[in-house]
Protein backbone atom coordinates (compact mmCIF):
# COMPACT_ATOMS: atom_id res chain seq x y z
CA UNK A 1 0.00 0.00 0.00
CA UNK A 2 1.02 3.75 -0.85
CA UNK A 3 2.99 4.97 2.66
CA UNK A 4 2.03 8.57 1.78
CA UNK A 5 -1.18 7.46 1.58
CA UNK A 6 -1.42 5.56 4.98
CA UNK A 7 0.54 8.36 6.40
CA UNK A 8 -2.16 11.12 5.38
CA UNK A 9 -5.12 8.60 6.76
CA UNK A 10 -3.24 8.67 9.96
CA UNK A 11 -2.92 12.35 10.14
CA UNK A 12 -6.63 12.64 9.42
CA UNK A 13 -7.44 10.15 11.95
CA UNK A 14 -5.45 11.91 14.74
CA UNK A 15 -6.61 15.31 13.31
CA UNK A 16 -10.22 14.06 13.98
CA UNK A 17 -9.13 12.90 17.11
CA UNK A 18 -7.53 16.31 18.79
CA UNK A 19 -10.42 18.29 17.53
CA UNK A 20 -13.34 15.89 19.41
CA UNK A 21 -10.69 15.62 22.52
CA UNK A 22 -11.06 19.49 22.23
CA UNK A 23 -14.76 19.73 21.57
CA UNK A 24 -15.51 17.20 24.28
CA UNK A 25 -13.49 19.32 27.03
CA UNK A 26 -15.15 22.42 25.79
CA UNK A 27 -18.75 20.24 26.55
CA UNK A 28 -17.22 19.42 29.69
CA UNK A 29 -16.79 22.89 30.73
CA UNK A 30 -19.94 24.06 29.69
CA UNK A 31 -21.78 21.19 31.61
CA UNK A 32 -19.73 21.92 34.73
CA UNK A 33 -20.81 25.63 34.85
CA UNK A 34 -24.56 24.51 33.84
CA UNK A 35 -24.38 21.75 36.42
CA UNK A 36 -26.10 23.85 39.11
CA UNK A 37 -29.20 24.07 36.85
CA UNK A 38 -29.72 20.67 37.40
CA UNK A 39 -30.36 21.45 41.01
CA UNK A 40 -33.27 24.29 40.48
CA UNK A 41 -35.13 21.51 38.74
CA UNK A 42 -34.78 19.49 41.56
CA UNK A 43 -31.45 17.03 40.22
CA UNK A 44 -30.10 14.76 42.69
CA UNK A 45 -27.86 16.69 45.12
CA UNK A 46 -25.39 13.30 44.66
CA UNK A 47 -25.11 13.28 40.98
CA UNK A 48 -24.85 17.06 40.22
CA UNK A 49 -21.83 17.79 41.90
CA UNK A 50 -20.24 14.48 40.56
CA UNK A 51 -20.77 15.47 36.97
CA UNK A 52 -19.44 19.21 37.95
CA UNK A 53 -16.11 18.58 39.13
CA UNK A 54 -15.24 15.46 37.51
CA UNK A 55 -15.87 17.13 33.86
CA UNK A 56 -13.70 19.88 35.47
CA UNK A 57 -11.28 17.61 35.72
CA UNK A 58 -10.99 15.66 32.64
CA UNK A 59 -11.08 19.54 30.77
CA UNK A 60 -8.19 20.38 33.07
CA UNK A 61 -6.35 17.31 32.01
CA UNK A 62 -6.22 18.40 28.53
CA UNK A 63 -4.34 21.65 29.07
CA UNK A 64 -1.08 19.87 29.54
CA UNK A 65 -2.05 17.67 27.10
CA UNK A 66 -2.28 19.62 24.68
CA UNK A 67 0.91 21.54 25.47
CA UNK A 68 2.78 18.13 25.33
CA UNK A 69 1.46 17.52 21.67
CA UNK A 70 2.74 20.86 20.81
CA UNK A 71 6.38 20.06 22.33
CA UNK A 72 6.05 16.71 20.41
CA UNK A 73 5.40 17.67 16.85
CA UNK A 74 8.50 21.09 17.60
CA UNK A 75 10.54 18.63 18.97
CA UNK A 76 9.86 15.09 17.54
CA UNK A 77 12.39 13.51 19.87
CA UNK A 78 11.16 9.71 21.23
CA UNK A 79 11.08 10.97 24.76
CA UNK A 80 8.58 13.54 23.56
CA UNK A 81 6.70 10.95 21.90
CA UNK A 82 6.62 8.85 24.79
CA UNK A 83 5.97 11.66 27.26
CA UNK A 84 2.65 12.18 25.01
CA UNK A 85 1.54 8.44 24.61
CA UNK A 86 1.56 8.41 28.57
CA UNK A 87 -0.07 11.59 28.93
CA UNK A 88 -3.12 10.59 26.66
CA UNK A 89 -3.36 7.31 28.80
CA UNK A 90 -3.56 9.38 32.20
CA UNK A 91 -6.74 10.76 30.08
CA UNK A 92 -8.11 7.65 28.61
CA UNK A 93 -7.44 5.97 32.27
CA UNK A 94 -9.28 9.01 34.05
CA UNK A 95 -12.31 8.82 31.60
CA UNK A 96 -12.41 4.85 32.43
CA UNK A 97 -12.19 5.73 36.21
CA UNK A 98 -15.22 8.31 36.02
CA UNK A 99 -17.46 6.06 33.52
CA UNK A 100 -17.06 3.46 36.11
CA UNK A 101 -17.41 6.02 39.22
CA UNK A 102 -20.72 7.81 37.32
CA UNK A 103 -22.59 4.65 36.41
CA UNK A 104 -21.69 2.83 39.92
CA UNK A 105 -23.56 6.31 41.54
CA UNK A 106 -26.46 5.97 38.60
CA UNK A 107 -27.38 2.60 39.53
CA UNK A 108 -27.08 3.32 43.51
CA UNK A 109 -30.16 5.84 43.19
CA UNK A 110 -32.07 3.75 41.78
CA UNK A 111 -34.40 6.26 39.84
CA UNK A 112 -34.29 6.26 35.92
CA UNK A 113 -34.47 10.17 36.26
CA UNK A 114 -31.40 10.14 37.70
CA UNK A 115 -29.72 7.31 35.61
CA UNK A 116 -31.01 9.45 32.61
CA UNK A 117 -28.63 12.57 34.16
CA UNK A 118 -26.04 10.47 34.35
CA UNK A 119 -26.24 8.87 31.61
CA UNK A 120 -25.83 11.64 29.11
CA UNK A 121 -22.88 12.01 30.82
CA UNK A 122 -21.74 8.65 29.23
CA UNK A 123 -20.93 9.56 25.44
CA UNK A 124 -18.94 12.40 26.11
CA UNK A 125 -16.55 10.26 28.80
CA UNK A 126 -16.37 7.75 25.78
CA UNK A 127 -15.86 9.95 22.96
CA UNK A 128 -12.90 11.43 25.34
CA UNK A 129 -11.91 8.00 25.93
CA UNK A 130 -11.70 6.84 22.36
CA UNK A 131 -9.73 9.74 21.05
CA UNK A 132 -7.36 9.92 23.54
CA UNK A 133 -6.50 6.32 23.35
CA UNK A 134 -6.15 6.73 19.54
CA UNK A 135 -3.80 9.58 19.94
CA UNK A 136 -1.75 7.49 22.35
CA UNK A 137 -1.65 4.48 20.44
CA UNK A 138 -0.55 6.92 17.46
CA UNK A 139 1.97 8.80 19.46
CA UNK A 140 3.50 4.66 20.87
CA UNK A 141 3.74 4.09 17.40
CA UNK A 142 5.61 7.83 16.53
CA UNK A 143 8.34 6.77 19.21
CA UNK A 144 9.15 3.33 17.59
CA UNK A 145 9.83 4.84 14.40
CA UNK A 146 11.56 7.88 15.77
CA UNK A 147 13.58 5.36 17.88
CA UNK A 148 14.33 3.51 14.57
CA UNK A 149 15.32 6.31 12.75
CA UNK A 150 17.81 7.88 15.60
CA UNK A 151 19.35 3.73 15.55
CA UNK A 152 19.71 3.65 11.39
CA UNK A 153 21.04 7.21 11.37
CA UNK A 154 24.42 6.91 12.88
CA UNK A 155 25.14 3.40 11.04
CA UNK A 156 24.08 5.38 7.94
CA UNK A 157 26.20 8.49 8.74
CA UNK A 158 29.25 6.30 9.31
CA UNK A 159 28.46 4.74 5.65
CA UNK A 160 28.64 7.71 3.82
CA UNK A 161 31.82 8.77 5.93
CA UNK A 162 33.61 5.59 4.77
CA UNK A 163 32.46 5.99 1.02
CA UNK A 164 33.61 9.34 1.20
CA UNK A 165 37.20 8.13 2.56
CA UNK A 166 37.51 5.62 0.03
CA UNK A 167 36.50 7.75 -3.20
CA UNK B 1 9.46 35.22 26.58
CA UNK B 2 6.29 34.86 24.91
CA UNK B 3 5.29 31.26 25.55
CA UNK B 4 6.81 31.87 29.19
CA UNK B 5 3.53 34.37 29.28
CA UNK B 6 1.50 31.61 27.62
CA UNK B 7 1.99 29.42 30.22
CA UNK B 8 2.00 31.57 33.13
CA UNK B 9 -1.06 32.23 32.22
CA UNK B 10 -2.29 28.15 32.00
CA UNK B 11 -0.73 27.74 35.53
CA UNK B 12 -2.78 30.94 36.48
CA UNK B 13 -5.88 29.15 35.15
CA UNK B 14 -5.28 26.51 37.03
CA UNK B 15 -4.49 27.64 40.36
CA UNK B 16 -7.73 30.19 40.21
CA UNK B 17 -9.81 26.66 39.15
CA UNK B 18 -8.37 25.00 42.45
CA UNK B 19 -8.64 28.10 44.54
CA UNK B 20 -12.41 28.01 43.20
CA UNK B 21 -12.66 24.14 44.22
CA UNK B 22 -10.99 24.28 47.09
CA UNK B 23 -13.82 26.95 48.51
CA UNK B 24 -16.99 24.92 49.53
CA UNK B 25 -19.48 25.93 51.42
CA UNK B 26 -20.01 23.77 54.84
CA UNK B 27 -23.48 22.93 54.70
CA UNK B 28 -24.77 22.83 57.90
CA UNK B 29 -28.08 20.94 59.63
CA UNK B 30 -29.84 22.38 63.02
CA UNK B 31 -32.62 20.37 64.98
CA UNK B 32 -35.13 23.57 64.84
CA UNK B 33 -38.74 21.90 65.73
CA UNK B 34 -40.40 18.56 66.06
CA UNK B 35 -44.37 17.47 65.68
CA UNK B 36 -45.23 14.29 66.42
CA UNK B 37 -48.28 11.40 67.32
CA UNK B 38 -47.98 8.76 69.46
CA UNK B 39 -50.05 5.67 69.05
CA UNK B 40 -50.77 2.39 71.09
CA UNK B 41 -51.50 -0.97 69.27
CA UNK B 42 -53.22 -3.05 71.71
CA UNK B 43 -52.75 -5.94 69.54
CA UNK B 44 -48.94 -5.60 69.11
CA UNK B 45 -48.71 -3.72 73.30
CA UNK B 46 -46.13 -1.34 71.12
CA UNK B 47 -46.34 2.28 70.49
CA UNK B 48 -46.21 3.72 66.84
CA UNK B 49 -44.34 6.93 66.42
CA UNK B 50 -44.73 9.28 63.58
CA UNK B 51 -42.71 12.05 64.02
CA UNK B 52 -41.34 15.09 61.61
CA UNK B 53 -38.67 17.13 62.51
CA UNK B 54 -38.12 20.48 60.79
CA UNK B 55 -34.29 20.91 59.81
CA UNK B 56 -32.96 23.75 59.25
CA UNK B 57 -30.46 23.44 56.12
CA UNK B 58 -28.39 26.22 54.16
CA UNK B 59 -27.50 24.29 50.86
CA UNK B 60 -28.10 20.95 48.72
CA UNK B 61 -26.57 18.17 49.75
CA UNK B 62 -27.07 14.99 51.18
CA UNK B 63 -26.51 14.53 55.21
CA UNK B 64 -27.08 12.15 58.19
CA UNK B 65 -28.51 13.00 61.29
CA UNK B 66 -28.27 11.00 64.61
CA UNK B 67 -30.34 11.47 67.84
CA UNK B 68 -32.20 9.91 70.64
CA UNK B 69 -36.41 9.86 70.95
CA UNK B 70 -36.78 9.36 74.64
CA UNK B 71 -40.58 8.01 74.98
CA UNK B 72 -41.95 9.35 78.20
CA UNK B 73 -44.60 9.39 81.15
CA UNK B 74 -46.91 12.18 81.57
CA UNK B 75 -43.66 14.42 79.96
CA UNK B 76 -41.22 13.12 83.07
CA UNK B 77 -40.49 9.83 83.56
CA UNK B 78 -38.21 7.72 80.70
CA UNK B 79 -39.60 4.60 79.92
CA UNK B 80 -37.17 4.27 77.06
CA UNK B 81 -34.81 5.81 74.62
CA UNK B 82 -34.35 4.42 70.97
CA UNK B 83 -31.52 6.20 69.02
CA UNK B 84 -32.76 6.33 65.64
CA UNK B 85 -30.09 7.55 62.33
CA UNK B 86 -31.57 8.72 59.06
CA UNK B 87 -29.80 9.79 55.83
CA UNK B 88 -31.58 12.59 53.62
CA UNK B 89 -30.84 15.05 50.38
CA UNK B 90 -31.71 18.28 50.53
CA UNK B 91 -32.97 19.80 47.25
CA UNK B 92 -32.85 23.49 45.42
CA UNK B 93 -36.33 23.70 46.71
CA UNK B 94 -35.70 23.21 50.30
CA UNK B 95 -32.81 24.90 50.23
CA UNK B 96 -34.59 27.63 49.26
CA UNK B 97 -36.68 27.89 51.75
CA UNK B 98 -33.94 27.16 54.36
CA UNK B 99 -35.84 23.89 55.96
CA UNK B 100 -36.44 19.97 55.23
CA UNK B 101 -38.96 18.51 56.97
CA UNK B 102 -37.78 14.92 58.30
CA UNK B 103 -40.60 11.92 58.46
CA UNK B 104 -39.61 9.19 61.30
CA UNK B 105 -42.27 6.36 61.70
CA UNK B 106 -41.30 3.52 63.67
CA UNK B 107 -42.88 0.93 66.48
CA UNK B 108 -41.38 0.33 70.22
CA UNK B 109 -43.04 -2.43 71.90
CA UNK B 110 -42.71 -4.17 74.78
CA UNK B 111 -44.28 -1.36 76.77
CA UNK B 112 -47.01 -1.54 78.56
CA UNK B 113 -48.80 1.65 79.51
CA UNK B 114 -51.01 3.40 77.68
CA UNK B 115 -51.80 6.45 78.91
CA UNK B 116 -50.02 10.23 78.40
CA UNK B 117 -46.91 9.68 76.11
CA UNK B 118 -45.20 12.05 75.18
CA UNK B 119 -41.56 12.19 73.35
CA UNK B 120 -38.46 14.22 73.15
CA UNK B 121 -35.63 14.43 71.19
CA UNK B 122 -32.39 14.24 72.41
CA UNK B 123 -28.63 14.28 71.30
CA UNK B 124 -29.41 15.54 67.88
CA UNK B 125 -26.15 15.17 65.96
CA UNK B 126 -25.98 15.74 62.05
CA UNK B 127 -23.51 14.05 60.00
CA UNK B 128 -22.36 15.79 57.26
CA UNK B 129 -19.70 13.79 54.80
CA UNK B 130 -20.52 10.71 56.37
CA UNK B 131 -18.64 7.51 54.86
CA UNK B 132 -22.33 6.25 53.40
CA UNK B 133 -23.06 9.96 52.15
CA UNK B 134 -22.07 11.65 49.74
CA UNK B 135 -21.74 15.33 49.42
CA UNK B 136 -20.65 18.15 47.27
CA UNK B 137 -17.57 18.35 48.67
CA UNK B 138 -16.87 14.81 47.96
CA UNK B 139 -16.11 15.52 44.10
CA UNK B 140 -14.08 18.45 45.41
CA UNK B 141 -11.41 15.69 45.51
CA UNK B 142 -11.74 15.22 41.93
CA UNK B 143 -10.83 18.08 40.63
CA UNK B 144 -8.09 19.04 43.27
CA UNK B 145 -6.39 16.00 42.63
CA UNK B 146 -6.75 16.30 38.52
CA UNK B 147 -5.59 20.15 38.91
CA UNK B 148 -2.27 18.74 40.59
CA UNK B 149 -2.00 15.71 38.14
CA UNK B 150 -2.55 18.45 35.70
CA UNK B 151 0.38 20.84 36.79
CA UNK B 152 2.69 17.72 37.45
CA UNK B 153 2.28 16.75 33.63
CA UNK B 154 3.05 20.24 32.82
CA UNK B 155 5.84 20.83 34.62
CA UNK B 156 7.32 17.43 33.57
CA UNK B 157 6.23 18.34 29.50
CA UNK B 158 8.20 21.80 29.99
CA UNK B 159 11.39 20.06 31.73
CA UNK B 160 11.55 17.41 28.84
CA UNK B 161 11.00 20.05 26.43
CA UNK B 162 13.97 21.96 27.78
CA UNK B 163 16.15 19.04 28.01
CA UNK B 164 15.48 17.60 24.80
CA UNK B 165 16.39 21.26 22.72
CA UNK B 166 19.75 21.71 24.72
CA UNK B 167 20.75 18.55 23.61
Amino acid sequence: MNRNFIKTVIAVVLGICLVTMIMTAVGFISEAALADDLLQLNGDPDIVPMIKWTALSLALLLIPAVVCYVFTCFTGHPAMNIFAAAVSFVITLASIVIFIVARNLGIEETSANDYATVSAYFPELLQYMVSSLLVGVFYVLRSVYAFKERRNKPAQATMEATEHEEA
Amino acid sequence: MKRLKVFALLVACMLITLAFAACGNDATVELDDYDYTVKYDDYFRSYTIDCDLTLRVDTVGSYAVEYDIVLLDHGVAEIKTTHREKNFKVSRSDADEGTYTLNDYFSIYDVYNSNGKTIRIENFVAVGNDADVEDETAYYGYAIGFGILSLLILAGAVVCFVIVRKR
